[in-house]
């Protein structure tokens, strides 16, 4: 029998070469009878480890030179889809696809046997990321599993998995998901950098979101949690980059920008109209829990010339019987959502419950003994209803905002609110999230990507996009 | 925030804070207050005005009450402070909605009166004037109810829709008055037993009011003006009809209309000016005839654009003939011949400037549904 390493060697380091950075792959090697070296890659996570080892390499160990040589004996091997490929591109293809590649001296050609793993609990939708088009997979605990759903979905050996781990006793790890040629080699070198400095510290759960921030101080959240593989997904193809957490389902998305937490993960699977659309609305209403309280007040308390004198009559009407100024009031009213908020959190099981003990039965009980005016009544039912809209992390930036504009409107009337909204904005434009600018792409200006930040831009324009960068960014290499 | 730059950063905000705030302090809480919604002035002798006030405001449970306060004195202020004496102050004069005038005080000019408005920072300028034959006073008095609030305002914001009144604010009347070769317009309303009718537009040299014209003239002299919104006309044509039906004219509704003005000046001797009018129009009432004919069509057309140009004229020497100049020619005239201006008396110009109309109709619907 012919012995020819070269196969074997070629392939090998043609799989090494474009299966660098990720961890997941695992590579066994045997020892066939007479020494000959042999090799059973695949993907971990992906392919069944206990199947491949039952019905794939049991069986192989089995066999001797000779049989492995001669394809009618290879035929009675137990995996249903068998498959022989000569050609390297080929075998990289099969491994992303799941199937496990067997690799030796004595042949010269690669034998796959298809052993996709099917039992992966994935299918369970994510809490408090509802969604109702989009596919729902969501994160577990296990680092491992995790990382087995992202390379499931991205079938390249361009997405990368970097390892990092600590070196104290815990033995934390943390898994950095980029692709390779999207995302922006210098970004990747930061994270690398600021999460190896944590995990040094031993640190990986608690404060972790902290220590990884540009802006300590900053209300605003730098980075984008989620759950869902799809949204991961998503920002993995934006050359965003996921940071994985062992024992954690939370995936951090980095860098991220104010307008991000406009995006809804329906927004790719329905019209891009409609999604539009709806962009415009999360905007609006964003805008609306945080200025309708502030304007309340200085309307009924400063500024009673910009309204309509039909407007004025309908709010004094409503305002007469309350006992407080209305600055006074919105505090009452604030201080009796967050209670109601903060209760729907704790118990989550009698949401429902809560909201109409909370809405109906106070809410209605505050209004008939005069402590608050219906007006007020319907701009915080607006702002909760609006409060909805927002993704579950921002929220409560967004009500540390609404509380900011309604002691300046109640200090300064509308004034307060211009200087108060003037002072948000400064800040917005300071801060940055993994050194990029919050506010990008407005400031600083790039259309395209504005467009597609604001509008959800038709497909056949996102993908023209996306196909340029990669091959940009490949020919670059 | 660099270190350095926060003390700065304090300073430079306590001191913006400080410039800007300066008025934001006080507190007016709307249920609190009564407003002025209508500020009626006439003359009652020659060194007194009387004033009345139609307020606004709040009771306990939630109710408006409306009320009418009369005062005599000679400055508008004085009016109001009776008003905050009778109400126990708490008076605000932000939302004046109207500021009417009785037609005696507009003859004798009304400009010192608005110093005031112009003057304060409180009082509103976008207060809209009426000049009412008669008393305001009556003419307030006569629903005391929370419908006076409003249908006052309903009466005038609909008319001006329908250009059958052209609604003019304090600094609309402002800037006519000091623009030399403008003169302002102001509606005229009166009471009638059935309620407020609108009686046309009030002509004005400077800010003494010398002239009237009726609800279909300030339609016409709107149009001259290029402010004519969508209206109805009614027309009587000579040879349209036959004289002894009870039935007689023509309505159209008027859809769009544009006027151009055309300028031919030579120096010392008066203007030569030419407007150019030009209506669309749909005929919305008439008698049975044969209005699919295009020859009917046409005659139809030239005597409604001859009717309308006997009436444009008829009205410009009208307003030649006073002295006021509504339209604006002398604006015109003062932007593109500005030399020529210097030189001259516009007024007397004005009264001696040829002035010719030109009038095209077009019907573009006459009632038949193909």
């Amino acid at each position: 029998m012919r012995i020819d390493p070269t196969f074997l060697q070629a392939t090998l380091s043609f799989i090494d070469d474009r299966f660098q950075e990720c961890p997941d792959l695992i590579k066994k090697k045997i020892l066939l009878k007479k020494d000959h070296e042999a090799f059973f890659i695949y993907l971990d996570g992906i392919a069944d480890s206990n199947i491949i080892q039952r019905d794939f390499i049991g069986p192989i160990l089995l066999m001797d030179d000779r049989e492995l040589t001669k394809e009618e004996s290879l035929i009675n091997l137990p995996p249903a889809k068998l498959r022989f490929y000569r050609d390297s591109d080929t075998v990289v293809k099969a491994i992303l696809s799941g199937e496990v590649v067997f690799l030796s001296e004595c042949i010269e050609y690669c034998i796959a046997a298809g052993m996709e793993c099917k039992d992966l609990n994935f299918n369970l939708p994510p809490k408090g990321e509802h969604s109702i088009f989009a596919p729902s997979k969501s994160f577990q605990d296990k680092l491992s599993n995790n990382l087995a759903l992202l390379r499931g979905s991205i079938k390249t050996s361009h997405l990368k998995f970097r390892i990092l781990e600590s070196e104290t006793v815990l033995k934390n790890k943390i898994a950095i998901a980029y692709i390779k040629g999207i995302a922006d080699p210098s970004l990747l070198h930061e994270v690398t950098r600021r999460v190896q400095a944590i995990i040094n510290d031993g640190d990986i759960n608690g404060q972790f979101e902290r220590a990884l921030k540009d802006f300590r101080f900053s209300p605003f959240p730098e980075f984008q949690y989620t759950k869902r593989s799809d949204l991961t997904v998503a920002a993995l193809y934006e050359g965003r980059i996921a940071i994985l957490r062992e024992e954690n389902p939370v995936i951090i998305l980095a860098p991220t920008n104010f307008f991000n937490f406009f995006h809804s993960p329906d927004d790719d699977h329905t019209h891009w109209i409609f999604a539009s659309g709806m962009r415009f609305v999360r905007i609006i209403a964003t805008l609306m829990v945080v200025t309708l309280p502030g304007l309340y007040i200085a309307f009924s308390t400063f500024h009673y010339q910009f309204l309509n004198l039909d407007l004025i009559i309908t709010l004094a009407q409503s305002r007469v019987k309350v006992p407080f100024l209305p600055f006074v009031e919105v505090v009452i009213m604030e201080i009796f959502l967050a209670v109601i908020y903060e209760l729907c959190f704790r118990l989550s099981n009698n949401t429902v419950m809560i909201g109409i003990i909370g809405s109906l039965i106070i809410g209605g009980t505050l209004l008939t003994t005069g402590m608050i005016s219906n007006v007020l009544l319907i701009i915080s039912a607006l702002s909760i209803m609006a409060t909805l809209l927002i993704p579950i992390y921002h929220v409560e930036t967004i009500q540390l905002l609404r509380c900011q504009f309604i002691l300046f409107a109640g200090l300064l009337g509308m004034l307060g609110i211009a200087i108060s909204a003037s002072l948000t904005f400064a800040h917005l434009i300071i801060i940055t999230s993994m050194g990029q600018p919050y506010l990008q792409p407005f400031i600083p200006f790039q259309f395209r990507k504005a467009l597609s930040s604001i509008l959800s831009v038709p497909y056949h324009y996102l993908f023209k996009e996306k196909a340029r960068t990669y091959e940009d960014k490949d020919h670059q290499e | 925030m660099d270190n350095r730059m926060k003390p700065k950063f304090v300073q430079l905000l306590i001191i913006l804070l400080t410039l800007i705030m300066t008025g934001c302090w006080d507190q007016k809480i709307i249920e609190k207050n009564a407003f002025v919604v209508t500020l009626g002035l006439e003359s009652v002798s020659e060194h007194e005005l009387l004033f009345t006030v139609v307020t606004c405001q709040f009771d306990n449970r939630g109710g408006l009450r409306v009320k009418l306060i009369t005062s005599r004195g000679n400055l508008i202020r004085e009016g109001i402070r009776f008003g905050n004496l009778l109400l126990g102050g708490g008076m605000e004069h932000g939302k004046i909605e109207h500021v009417l005038f009785s037609q005696e005080l507009a003859e004798q000019g009304i400009h010192p009166l608005l110093e005031t408005f112009v003057r304060s920072r409180l009082l509103p300028l976008q207060s809209s004037l009426v000049v009412v034959e008669g008393s305001p006073n009556e003419l307030l008095s006569k629903r005391d109810n929370l419908q006076s609030i409003f249908y006052l305002e309903q009466t005038v914001n609909r008319n001006d829709d329908q250009s059958y009144l052209f609604k003019t604010t304090i600094g609309d009347f402002e800037i006519g008055y000091f623009a030399p070769g403008i003169d302002p317009l102001l509606p005229i309303i009166k009471k009638t037993e059935e309620g407020i009718v609108v009686a046309g537009a009030a002509l004005f040299k400077n800010d003494h009011m010398i002239g009237k014209l009726n609800p279909q003239q300030t339609v016409l002299l709107l149009a001259m003006m290029n402010r004519l919104h969508p209206t109805e006309l009614f027309f009587k044509p000579q040879g349209i009809g036959k004289e002894e039906d009870l039935k007689k004219g023509v309505a159209v509704s008027i859809s769009k209309a544009s006027s151009k003005l055309g300028l031919k000046i030579r120096s010392h001797y008066p203007p030569e000016l030419k407007i150019s009018l030009h209506f669309i129009g749909r005929l919305q009432e008439y008698r049975w005839d044969h209005m699919d004919d295009k020859k009917k069509q046409n005659e139809m057309e030239q005597k409604l654009a001859k009717e309308i140009k006997e009436s444009c004229l008829k009205l410009i020497r009208y307003t030649q003939q006073i002295g006021s100049d509504p339209i604006g020619f002398g604006d015109q005239v003062r932007a593109k011949y500005n030399s020529y201006w210097k030189l001259i008396n516009w007024l007397q110009m004005y009264r001696d400037a040829k002035i010719s109309v030109e009038v095209k109709f077009d019907l573009v619907h006459y009632g038949l549904n193909r």
